[in-house]
């Protein structure tokens, strides 16, 4: 059965009138309510993976509410569960140790029915982003599993992209624009930046050689194709912000600060800023990555190719921040080409064997 | 309007005041967002259940079991406070800090206040429910059990 995350709470409490008492509201709530009276039985349930929202009591024999909560954090597989405690103690001291075993929330009891709710629907929201972050993150490596050599590409241009973003916050000029809610939404859609190469044919996105004229000119194309596909569903979903920044990314990354880049020959402030960002990033990872046709680029020559292309191909603005935050390109493509190549030996080895 | 009336109207008032620290049927009804039925359930299934419970407790007194005496005090104090039943909540409250301190002498008093105040419960309990009228009565809904 399809129903959001968090719309199936599991109910622990060892105390069966309580349980009723919040189970009764809880479905006026319009939830689904499941009741077990011990943590031991809520970690049987929970390994039934239909529960992404558990209401625990704190005090309860056995393995009491703390002790349900560490269970939760240690499991290494299924989706993230959220957990909130019901607790008659207070202070920080209790809070902290509610907090330190992994607990996402806190409900005093008895329970107020407006607090329930309220707190319910953070986190319905908190989980509805996971899954939402998850999704985009999906849809981008689905374009990106058809191109074959940029295995680690999207979580470097992510990485490289906040950066980015992050510094230019600092600045004067930037301030008013670029907030923490930029900066995380930058790293949430610039994976999306390629997505408009599925509709580009496998015989021109895998061709191992270069591409002729025309075959450049459809591949090209990945870009429109991205933009519209992401303006169609931005459209229809106002409201998501998200969206409209993922389609100004895919739409635009390929444009230049000059007006000499594709699709529409955009310039300057025309260029949306997110993709002024993650046309830099892009271009960061294309050069210090391995190609086919190329051997990686090391930071010194890439850095000088990128400056050679302040106020032409990047944003100058841009540049200027990529060089405040020079260190941290290093660190992340060393760490995160390393992680990739040590997982492909992995691979190759059982492989081989 | 006379002395008389306003008295007789200030004694009505503490007369309520009274039995809401007893039971307040209204901060029950509202935890149950208005369902008059279910919280008229829960209210016979705590009568039920508290005096087994209640033997419980003298049970274990005797017998000096600390951490299950805790346990069940613990749980009848959660029990009471939803359902709104605010001087049997704070009797319990005392109890579980006479087993922490594992104060014997006081606990057998407490226990003996605590079925007193549980006499007064009943009492109020049996009282006809004035009608409240839920605050929205489209938010009354029954548990759908699995
Ligand atoms: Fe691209």
């Amino acid at each position: 059965m399809n129903e959001p995350a968090g719309r199936h709470v599991l109910v622990v409490e060892d105390d069966p009138i309580s349980g009723e008492i919040l189970e009764q509201c809880l479905s006026a709530f319009g939830y689904r309510v499941t009741c077990v009276n011990d943590g031991r039985a809520a970690i049987e349930k929970i390994r039934s993976g239909k529960f992404r929202l558990v209401i625990s009591d704190w005090e309860m024999p056995e393995l009491d509410g703390i002790g349900l909560c560490k269970s939760i954090r240690e499991r290494r597989n299924g989706d993230y569960i959220y957990t909130i405690l019901l607790t008659s103690r207070s202070g920080t001291s209790n809070i902290v140790q509610g907090l330190d075993s992994g607990a996402d929330d806190f409900i005093t009891k008895p329970f107020n029915q407006d607090e329930l709710h309220v707190r319910l629907r953070v986190a319905e929201r908190i989980l509805a982003l996971e899954g939402r972050d998850l999704l985009i993150f999906s849809l981008a490596k689905l374009a990106d599993s058809r191109d074959p050599e940029t295995g680690g590409h999207l979580e470097r241009i992510r990485q490289y992209s906040r950066l980015l973003a992050e510094q230019l916050s600092h600045s004067d000029k930037y301030a008013d624009v670029v907030d923490g809610d930029f900066v995380q939404m930058i790293y949430l859609t610039s994976p999306l930046h390629d997505i408009g190469k599925v509709g580009i044919p496998d015989g021109i996105l895998k061709k191992p050689g270069p591409l002729t004229p025309d075959e450049f000119d459809v591949m090209k194309t990945h870009t429109s194709i991205g933009g519209e596909t992401l303006d169609a569903v931005a459209q229809r979903h106002s409201t998501a912000g998200f969206l409209n920044m993922a389609r100004n990314i895919a739409w635009s990354h390929h444009e230049r600060y000059d007006g000499s880049g594709y699709p529409r020959g955009l310039s300057g402030n025309d260029i949306p800023l997110s993709a002024r960002i993650v046309c830099l990033a892009d271009v960061y990872d294309a050069l210090t990555s391995r190609r086919v046709y190329k051997e990686a680029f090391c930071h010194e020559t890439s850095r000088e190719i990128i400056l050679n292309g302040s106020g032409t191909h990047f944003d100058p603005d841009v540049v200027k921040a990529f060089l405040q935050q020079e260190a941290a390109f290093v660190d992340t493509c060393k760490l995160l080409q390393t992680s990739e190549a040590s997982l492909l030996s992995e691979v190759t080895e059982i492989a081989e064997c | 309007m006379s002395t008389q009336h306003s008295n007789s109207q200030t004694s009505e008032i503490s007369a309520c005041a009274d039995e809401r620290e007893v039971l307040d049927r209204d901060e029950l009804l509202q935890r149950c967002l208005g369902n008059f039925e279910f919280v008229e359930r829960i209210l016979d299934r705590f009568s039920e259940d508290f005096e087994t419970k209640l033997d419980g407790i003298r049970e274990l007194s005797k017998s000096r079991e600390v951490y299950q005496l805790h346990q069940l005090a613990h749980q009848m104090k959660g029990t009471a406070a939803n359902i709104a039943a605010h001087r049997i909540q704070a009797c319990l409250c005392d109890l579980e800090r006479s087993i922490d301190e594992e104060t014997w002498d006081s606990l057998d008093l407490l226990i003996d206040s605590l079925e007193c105040e549980f006499r007064g419960f009943q009492k109020v309990r049996q009282t006809p429910a004035q009608a409240n009228t839920p605050s929205d009565p489209s938010k009354q809904g029954v548990a759908d059990h699995e």
